[in-house]
């Protein structure tokens, strides 16, 4: 998921499930962390009073979470490491969520400990890692590169548990590690830390057999620096630390299994059991002494018992295992809190008290649960926010409102919202309408007038929906499939609404309906492929609605199904992997293979598959414009990732789908996997946005205009391509012109300006043509098809999802009046994308989080109270003048509104490309962006704001410094600080629209305000007083404005720009005559900064 | 109907759904006892591997020794307690021949499946003599694959163990989950078995299997030994340094679980290339078992968990 998309998620009212499997408190004691079965990490937030709220679901892992650790000192960064079944680790910023780092190593860790010695280490220290390996792996926090292994002399065996022993009295921080045999040892850390980063190999310096099998925890006493707990499955013990000789055994009561344990002070300790309960003992010497029982060559007495003081458990349906973690207090607000994580998602917390003791009879106290919390909770008590995209359909059911959707499919091309229902009714709906019901406030009036299809033929559930157009151009445009968990397939004619043929496979549900790539073909037709999930695969053939066969032999479910085009042969791949090849015309089994030869027949396959498309490549582009689509169909054929499938593939899928949907929103079913749980995210591309609003040259006046610029352009276009071939640039340097091309629907239309277009386009030559659509990897065809309506509401409803309402009243009238957008229900679920496939996703209730904005309601969807201040400091470095060009104000209403929210997504875009800067950098930005800074470094050596002000110039194309106008500067700079202050993408986004809006809107009120003067200061606004003496001179300038005739202007900056970008530095020689054309264009009044504000906004790239 | 063992397993759906509404499949009636099935299998793998790791399995039956070349047989080593020399057997490695090619190279001999008191005899071909080294007793050197496989299992064991007796599941989701888990145990402890490790030749170096000889390995030889499907493989390799100034482009090898003759790699401050591999294999009986084991357990838990769907397809949607 690139950075540039916004997401907003549409929860639903279920919650999705998240099985608990690793749980861990942040040092602060604000954050608890849990890692889930399912992949995803949640953040929920621990207020001061212990009560627990859940803040963000962060995606990433594709398989299940094991363990999670602090991966810095967390008073610095709030860093927190998670490792997953299939080896991927990430390091997450917990106050944003946002994914640091993130690498793949072959191992599976299932601890971690974080290690850092400051005078000794440079770098941010180590991550010691043990798991499904032999020994200790020496992780880089940063990098998490591997840097080194302990090893172990004697009999090297995975390792359970770890700790690191700090011991004042020794001055040596030791490794104490306990073996699956049960052997425990020791290495030296503090010591070996050169030796380490020598790459000597590092010995044990103990070890000692413990004669216990299952150790789940080794903890050291650091209070009495002697003691030693170290919990096996089956009983616990403790050790002397100073000769590891035994001081004391206690074994489980029949039927319960010891899970982890900690030291609570010094001889007193606390157990927690896999089902739930604890106990907190009190460990007593039993009046004799060592030195009464020498080492006579006996094993020593046992010196200690335990004495049970307090006890914790859980009452209500429990579910196995537990994950439990103890948090220590460290400062006066905080707490002794031990804290539970279950499978079904609900974590408890006890508050310890810090002296605990037992009742007056000696019998063991019973410490109550102090908070205990889901995520449904959270969704319970939020309902308002845990909209669902097809909550409207519960209106239309009569009675109680029960439709549960089971399977849902985006159309881009007709932005369609099929839904197929538990009852067996599929609902198509439009999707960007059907969003807006949820989310808006004005939604309920949209509710009536949704349009909406119902079909009705399924008798079951339906759980699969396919458009199969959607994946190859070439099938028919109103075929619609869908399977229901009655083993009948339908396909559909779904502008008809009818039924065209009713498949009955007599198999199982049908779990996933795929069509076979395009270089497949059985007479001259694509084959439609049912997986069901009694692990048979069904063939069908939609042109002669007739079923071709049903492969039932396999034993395990189905993972993967490849074709192979030249034999007829289907794939099967199983989840045991053994591998099923079908004959297709006949049926039969043609082979079966296991281990060895299975992988190599897939992996000879995906080859097959592939080769095709690639040899045809420069014969005839036209395959290769589908080649996103295969390649995505391509993975999503691989249902369910295979160590532990979690999110059914939707984590990858997801990601090639943000990479190939072409519009400027699309909107992504997302299903977890061990229920029917799903829910919708919104994608809105910002860039695609810009672009397809980008207005378009119209006016007959620019007629001559675009003429005399077409041989420059066509130049200029020449050199895109070359560009793009040499500097790789794929996406930026041709959005120009693809967004020329996709800007045509949208321009209101002279023909003759079309035309323009057209003969340029044809000028330049087919052959063009299709490299700028093979660089562009994305088909042109379904973007065209948005129509200028959907864009506009598109971007209005990004707008008022991103807006941070309620702030001042008047402000959202007048947005609700002039941008014509609807204020929002209730706060939106916002997602951060970190990086491809690395983001979160706030969970409703996330406003709640912030303990200011608490009792304030009448903000709806402030992200945080920092919003306000950023967005004052903003303004006060805005330029004296209004930000935005406003010059058809009084003449034509909706062109205006247009303009404004042009204007307005372009910065957000500006803010959201600034901040997210650091992050592009380090993934590789444009090489054509460090060429320009290094043109820029020669330019201007020695400016400190340099960065700055190349990334500056590289937005305007590459322009001379020395136009940037002051103001403008130093609110790049102000942007960029923020990004070096830590200030999260989502704050900065929301500050700069409140501002801008705030801007914006107040030369709207001008004429109230001129003939009433005392509502202004009602307003109460401060910074309404304290911009106005810049409003005047704003007017002034709006004044100019609306002397000049700015519509052929715009399309000449617009043309100009395009060979300015393209030509950038490069062909300076054609850069000049070009911009002689907008200096004679622009009105003489125009003042300088207004002319950049207009050409930076105009290019594509900001 | 059986309708009991599934209330059993999903029990809070048991009032809301009536049985009768399930189609009859077969042999739907899910007999519940399949864990203990499980269960047994599972020890059945982790008693196979607990014997056969740290004591010594009975050999297989010896071969004849027909067609091994100049196969020479040991002396017995002196060890106490088992009467090696009878336990002493040459194993055949047709794959050692096609491999070589030549006419008379080393035999490597393995004794014992079990890597305690293995004896390898390599004859060279340069200079004709005969290269004797055991394991060193003092050191227990384990297959890592055999014990990465035990610890799986273990895992496996430890999933399906760590609950009380009398637990009941709630929802059969809970128990798909569980199989999930016992399965990715299981499936990783079956593939370490029939996957062995790609190796580079540096890593075959490094690792600890060279030193672990008595006496120690000529300094030209490299070995490795691991597992394939059920069979215990061992590979020599010979090696010459190839001279600074050769004119052969030097070209590091990948990683590869065999390498061929040629491959070249670079350890310590040495280019030293591959002009001999020795493979042999001896196929061990209980490693057969133990796959047969896995793949029969495999399918076993599978079996409980398409029971359980088509249970839960046919009751209400949600509870699962």
């Amino acid at each position: 998921m690139r950075p540039s998309l916004q997401v907003v998620a549409l929860w639903g009212k279920k919650a999705p499930s998240h099985s608990i499997t690793a749980i861990m408190i942040t040092d602060d004691q604000q954050t608890i962390v849990t890692g889930s079965q399912e992949g995803q990490l949640c953040l929920w937030n621990l207020s001061p009073e212990l009560k627990i709220s859940a803040k963000e679901l962060l995606f990433g892992h594709s398989a299940s979470v094991t363990c999670l650790a602090r991966a810095r000192d967390f008073s610095k960064q709030p860093y927190v490491i998670s490792a997953a079944e299939n080896g991927e680790m990430c390091v997450w910023n917990v106050t944003n969520g946002q994914c640091v780092e993130k690498a793949t190593l072959p191992y599976r860790h299932t601890a971690i400990c974080y290690y850092h010695c400051s005078f000794r280490m440079t770098g941010e220290g180590w991550l010691l890692c043990c798991g499904e390996y032999q020994d200790i792996l020496i992780v880089d926090a940063k990098t998490l590169t591997l840097v080194h292994t302990f090893t172990s002399s004697q009999s090297p065996d995975w390792i359970n548990c770890m700790c690191i022993v700090h011991s004042m009295r020794i001055q040596e921080d030791s490794l104490l590690v306990v073996s699956v045999a049960g052997e425990l040892k020791v290495w030296d850390l503090s010591s070996s830390i050169s030796s380490i980063q020598e790459k000597q190999d590092i010995y044990e310096k103990e070890s000692k057999f413990l004669d216990s099998l299952n150790c789940r925890t080794i903890r050291f006493c650091t209070y009495t620096e002697r003691l030693l707990l170290v919990v096996f499955s089956k009983c616990w013990k403790v050790y002397d630390y100073c000769d590891f000789s035994l001081l004391c055994t206690e074994v489980t009561k029949s039927g319960q299994f010891f899970a982890g344990g900690e030291v609570l002070a010094a001889h007193r300790i606390i157990i927690w059991t896999e089902d739930g309960h604890s106990y907190i003992y009190q460990l007593l010497n039993s009046g004799l002494s060592k030195s009464i029982y020498p080492a006579d060559g006996r094993v020593l007495k046992e010196t200690i018992y335990p004495h049970l003081l307090c006890s914790t458990s859980v009452q209500e349906n429990k579910s196995l295992p537990f994950v439990m973690g103890y948090m220590n207090e460290r400062k006066e607000p905080f707490y002794k809190v031990l804290f539970s994580g279950e499978v079904s998602g609900r974590i408890t917390l006890w508050h310890i008290p810090d002296v605990p003791i037992s009742q007056f009879d000696g019998s063991p106290r019973e410490i109550p649960i102090t908070t205990t919390w889901t995520l449904q909770d959270n969704f319970d008590k939020h309902h308002i926010m845990s909209q669902s995209i097809i909550d409207y359909f519960y209106g239309f059911k009569d009675g109680a409102g029960t439709v549960v959707v089971t399977s849902s499919e985006y159309v881009p091309s007709l932005d369609k919202l099929v839904c197929g229902c538990e009852d067996g009714t599929i609902f198509i709906t439009q999707a960007l309408h059907a969003a807006k019901a949820g989310l808006l406030e004005g939604g309920s009036l949209l509710k009536d007038s949704l349009p909406h299809k119902v079909l009705k033929g399924h008798h079951q559930s339906v759980i699969s929906l396919l458009y199969p157009h959607g994946l190859s151009s070439k099938l028919d445009q109103s075929w619609l499939v869908s399977g229901d968990r009655d083993s009948c397939v339908i396909l559909w004619d779904i502008f008809t609404e009818e039924i065209l043929h009713k498949f009955f496979l007599e198999a199982g549900p049908v779990t996933s309906l795929l069509m076979s790539p395009e270089n497949f073909r059985l007479r001259s037709n694509q084959v439609l492929c049912c997986v069901c999930s009694d692990h048979s695969v069904a063939l069908l053939h939609l042109e002669e609605k007739r079923a071709l066969f049903c492969a039932r032999k396999h034993l395990f479910p189905v993972r993967m199904i490849k074709w192979h085009s030249v034999e007829n042969f289907l794939i099967v791949g199983c989840a045991d992997d053994s591998v099923y090849i079908w004959e297709i015309e006949t049926g039969t089994l043609e082979r079966h293979e296991t281990g060895e030869r299975a992988r190599i027949i897939l992996n000879c396959c995906d080859e097959s598959q592939f080769v095709k498309p690639e040899s045809v490549f420069s014969v005839a582009s036209e395959t290769h414009k589908h080649k996103s689509v295969e390649q995505r169909s391509s993975i999503s054929y691989q249902f369910g990732p295979i160590p532990c499938p979690g999110l059914q593939v939707e984590s990858s899928c997801k990601v090639a789908d943000a990479k190939s949907f072409s519009g400027p929103y699309n909107v992504l079913p997302v299903k977890t996997k061990w229920s029917n749980i799903g829910f919708h995210i919104l994608l809105f591309d910002l860039e695609n946005l810009v672009e397809l609003l980008l207005p378009t040259p119209t006016c007959d006046s620019d007629h001559s205009n675009s003429f005399y610029g077409s041989e420059i352009l066509r130049r200029a276009r020449s050199t895109v391509e070359k560009k793009t071939l040499t500097l790789k640039r794929n996406k930026t340097a041709c959005g120009p012109l693809s967004a020329e091309a996709q800007a045509k629907p949208i321009s209101e239309s002279s023909a003759q300006g079309d035309n323009s277009i057209t003969f340029l386009e044809e000028n330049d030559g087919i052959k063009r043509q299709k490299k700028m659509k093979s660089s562009k990897k994305t088909h042109p065809k379904p973007s065209r098809k948005f129509d200028a309506n959907l864009i506009i509401d598109a971007a209005k409803l990004l707008l008022s999802c991103l807006l941070p309402w309620g702030v001042d009243k008047e402000l959202d009238n007048l947005c609700i009046k002039h941008l014509n957008i609807w204020k929002l229900q209730g706060p939106v679920s916002l997602g951060l994308a970190s990086n491809e496939d690395h983001f979160s996703l706030m969970l409703p209730g996330w406003d709640l989080c912030n303990a200011e904005i608490k009792k304030d309601y009448s903000k709806v969807n402030l992200f945080s109270r920092k919003v306000l201040d950023l967005s004052n400091k903003y303004i006060s470095t805005l330029p004296n003048q209004a930000g935005m060009p406003r010059r058809l104000e009084n003449n034509c209403d909706s062109l205006q509104e247009s303009n404004a929210i042009v204007y307005l997504l372009r910065r957000v875009f500006l803010v959201n490309k600034l901040v997210n800067m650091p992050v592009e950098l380090s993934c590789g930005i444009d090489s054509s962006f460090k060429m320009e800074s290094l043109h820029n470094k020669v330019k201007s050596p020695g400016n400190d704001i340099l960065h700055i002000s190349s990334f500056y110039s590289y937005l305007r194309n590459g322009k001379n410094e020395s136009h940037i106008p002051e103001a403008d500067m130093s609110l790049l700079k102000l942007i960029s600080c923020w990004r070096d202050q830590s200030v999260q993408v989502t704050e900065a986004i929301q500050a700069v629209l409140l501002a801008e809006v705030q801007q914006h809107m107040k030369t709207l009120r001008k004429i109230p305000i001129n003939s009433q003067p005392e509502s202004k200061t009602e307003n109460g606004n401060y910074e309404m007083i304290q911009m106005r003496p810049k409003m005047e001179r704003t007017e002034e300038i709006e004044l100019q404005c609306i002397t000049d005739n700015l519509p052929p202007q715009t399309s000449a900056s617009l043309v100009k720009h395009d060979s300015n970008s393209n030509s950038a530095n490069f062909q300076d020689n054609e850069d000049m005559p070009d911009r002689c054309v907008v200096e004679e264009s622009e009105s003489p009044g125009e003042p300088g900064h207004h002319s950049w504000i207009a050409k930076m906004c105009f290019c594509k790239l900001c | 109907m059986g309708g009991h063992s599934v209330c059993y397993l999903c029990k809070c759906s048991l009032s809301a759904h009536s049985h009768t509404s399930a189609p009859s499949r077969g042999e739907l009636p899910l007999s519940w006892p399949l864990f203990p099935f499980i269960c047994l299998f599972l020890l059945d793998l982790s008693s196979c591997f607990l014997t056969s790791l740290f004591i010594p399995c009975p050999p297989p039956p010896p071969s004849n020794g027909q067609g091994i070349g100049n196969l020479r047989p040991l002396p017995p080593p002196h060890r106490s307690g088992w009467g090696l020399s009878h336990h002493t057997h040459p194993v055949s490695a047709p794959g050692s021949r096609a491999q070589s090619g030549q006419k008379q190279e080393g035999i490597p001999l393995l004794a014992y499946p079990s890597l305690a008191h293995q004896d390898v005899n390599l004859k060279m071909p340069r200079n004709n003599q005969l290269l004797h080294f055991a394991f060193r007793e003092d050191k227990q050197w384990k297959l890592q694959q055999i014990q990465d496989a035990r610890n799986h299992v273990s895992q496996a064991i430890y999933l399906l163990d760590n609950r009380d007796e009398n637990y009941q599941f709630r929802t059969g989701a809970e128990v798909l989950k569980l199989m999930d888990a016992v399965m990715l145990q299981l499936t990783r402890a079956r593939n370490r078995l029939t996957t062995p490790a790609t190796l580079t030749l540096p890593e075959i170096a490094a690792s600890g299997l060279t030193r672990m000889f008595a006496p120690a390995l000529p300094s030209d030889v490299l070995v490795n030994v691991y597992i394939n499907l059920n069979k215990l493989c061992l590979t020599v390799y010979q090696l010459h340094a190839l001279q600074p100034n050769s004119t052969k482009n030097f070209r590091p090898s990948g990683g590869s679980v065999l390498h061929s003759p040629g491959a070249m790699f670079e350890w310590g401050s040495q280019r030293l290339e591959v002009s001999h591999v020795h493979k042999v294999e001896s196929v061990i009986p209980w490693l057969n078992d133990a796959l047969v084991f896995f793949t029969v357990s495999l399918q076993l838990c599978q079996q409980l968990k398409d029971k359980i769907s088509v249970f839960s397809s046919y009751w209400s949607y949600r509870p699962f």
